[in-house]
């Protein structure tokens, strides 16, 4: 085997590696969603959102949130809990969920939550 | 998120290069100590980053790891019979010839796993569910054509006796539950220090090292070591008790005589595409096959086809870099080691390996490793196979499955 095909291999994989996982990961970002121009379209879809926990309820398992980017438009967020979440009213909290509509209403099944 | 994890990529890299290059520092061990402050780093990074970060650093760990283990006989299990051949090379004034070769098995195994990954998760299923009830007799077969295979009956008999005697050292050896770490004792004395008596016994005096860029060896030899190699690597992440050092003995004897050379290309190709397939396990059968990926699993959550594609690249991102940096510090071992005084580098890594195993695993290791280190000097005295004190894994891998 030559010196440099070694080499060579290892440039080509590099590039490879590097365009795929700029495609890949362009693809796995969560878009982020305005929870006032919430959609239809949205529903069954991961999305992200910025807001403000305007109400809170915990219990055992699951903590219950009413986020809103706005006082007046909010939207319910159900947060299943793996671990210790301590959230309260006033938290600026950045979510991942899927959208699913309830009762008429758009909620958000939440599977991340970061405090901001 | 596409900088993110090249960042993280590159980080990876790093920690896998300090892993690799330190005997006894495993990738797990830096996983679970990313586990623990995980979720403070999830504050300010995704999963898929840290996920990212374990994979680059898994596949560095593979390709560097052979550095110390040919310059230094100072072995992890997955690199443990490359030693034998990798230090012969070193004796022989071409320790970097050894690396390029176990280089080549890295990034070419790897490669072939990327080529079949589609295959591997629809068959892996399949194999899992219908193979598991062969692997002890497989084993059993193996060892018996591994001991066969000594010419004189005599060192048939004296092979046999070091694989019995080395499988009891693994049987009690795992059966100490209160012991963290058991690799870490029995294979450093079976195969390091014992190797490393040896040397300091016979007054090894290590010869000024070539640096050859061109490897005279034949296409026909790389394809059958990285084909067995991917093979056996495939098989092993596929059942749980198998090691690398069961799957390196599986696949040198399906290939026949491939020399030295093509041995340490399939060794090489065996710890790489364990690592990756230890990924498409995770997607096929959902089981997670090393302490690294378990993980990786706890931190993603779910693994699927979309993870798995991103990991894919971030591998073949680690394996180009891995590649470079493996050829160049082999060149400044090659360029140190006949600088440095042998015997002393010797006391230096017995020593080191000692406070290692002392610190890991308390005083039963140092037990432990005295034991195996006498028992690893007994194949170099009859002069039969050192490989066969691999019976310290196969026995009790055999006895998990079997009984």
């Amino acid at each position: 085997m030559k010196g440099n095909t070694l080499l060579k291999i290892s440039i080509i994989c590099a590039i490879i590696g590097v365009s795929a996982l700029y495609f890949i990961s362009e693809q796995m970002e969560v878009k982020q969603v305005s929870i006032n121009n919430l959609t239809d379209e949205e529903i069954g879809k991961e999305v992200k959102i910025i807001g403000r926990v305007e109400r809170a309820s915990n219990t055992d398992k699951v903590i219950f949130l009413e986020v809103g980017e706005q006082k007046i438009v909010t939207v319910s967020v159900v947060l299943f809990k793996d671990k210790d979440v301590a959230l309260k009213e006033g938290d600026y909290v950045e979510l991942i969920g899927t959208i699913e509509e309830y009762k008429g209403e758009y909620s958000i099944i939440a599977n991340a939550v970061k405090v901001r | 998120m596409f900088l993110e994890i090249l960042i993280a990529t590159f980080l990876g890299c790093l920690m896998g290069i300090f892993t690799g290059l330190t005997p006894g520092i495993h990738i797990n061990l830096v996983s679970v100590i990313l586990l623990g402050i995980s979720s403070l780093l999830l504050q300010f990074v995704s999963p898929i980053t840290l996920a990212a970060f374990i994979v680059a650093m898994a596949i560095t760990h593979t390709f560097l790891d052979f550095v110390p283990s040919v310059f230094l006989g100072a072995p992890e299990s997955e690199t443990v019979l490359a030693v034998l051949p990798g230090h012969k090379m070193l004796l022989q004034g071409r320790g970097y010839e050894a690396v390029k070769l176990s280089t080549i098995g890295c990034l070419l195994g790897l490669l072939l796993t990327i080529f079949l990954t589609p295959l591997l998760v629809k068959i892996t299923p399949l194999v899992y569910i219908n193979l598991q009830r062969w692997i002890g007799w497989i084993l059993i077969v193996v060892v018996l054509f591994m001991v066969l295979r000594e010419k004189e009956t005599k060192k048939k008999l004296q092979s046999f006796f070091v694989f019995l005697i080395s499988g009891v050292l693994g049987l009690v050896v795992f059966n100490i539950s209160t012991l963290k770490d058991p690799l870490l004792p029995m294979l450093s004395g079976l195969f390091g220090t014992s190797m490393l008596l040896m040397s300091l016994n016979e007054k090894v005096k290590i010869p000024k090292q070539k640096i050859t860029e061109d490897i005279k060896i034949e296409g026909k030899t790389v394809a059958k070591s990285v084909g067995a190699g991917t093979f056996s690597g495939s098989i092993l992440s596929i059942f749980p008790g198998m090691g690398p050092a069961q799957a390196a003995i599986l696949g040198s004897q399906l290939t026949g005589n491939i020399g030295n050379y093509g041995f340490i290309i399939l060794v090489g190709a065996i710890g790489t595409v364990s690592m990756l397939m230890s990924l498409i396990t995770l997607v096929s059968i959902e089981k997670a096959r090393n302490g690294a990926i378990v993980v990786l699993q706890q931190i993603l959550g779910g693994f699927g086809v979309k993870e798995l594609t991103a990991m894919i690249a971030v591998a073949l991102i680690a394996a180009a870099i891995a590649t470079f940096i493996s050829l160049k510090i082999a060149k400044v071992f090659s360029k140190l080691i006949t600088k440095v005084n042998y015997n002393l580098l010797c006391i230096s890594i017995i020593t080191f390996v000692s406070l290692l195993v002392l610190y890991f695993t308390g005083l039963i290791g140092i037990l432990i490793l005295s034991t195996a280190t006498a028992i690893g000097l007994i194949p170099g005295i009859w002069n039969v196979g050192r490989n066969h004190a691999m019976g310290c894994l196969l026995l009790p891998v055999i006895l998990y499955f079997i009984l």
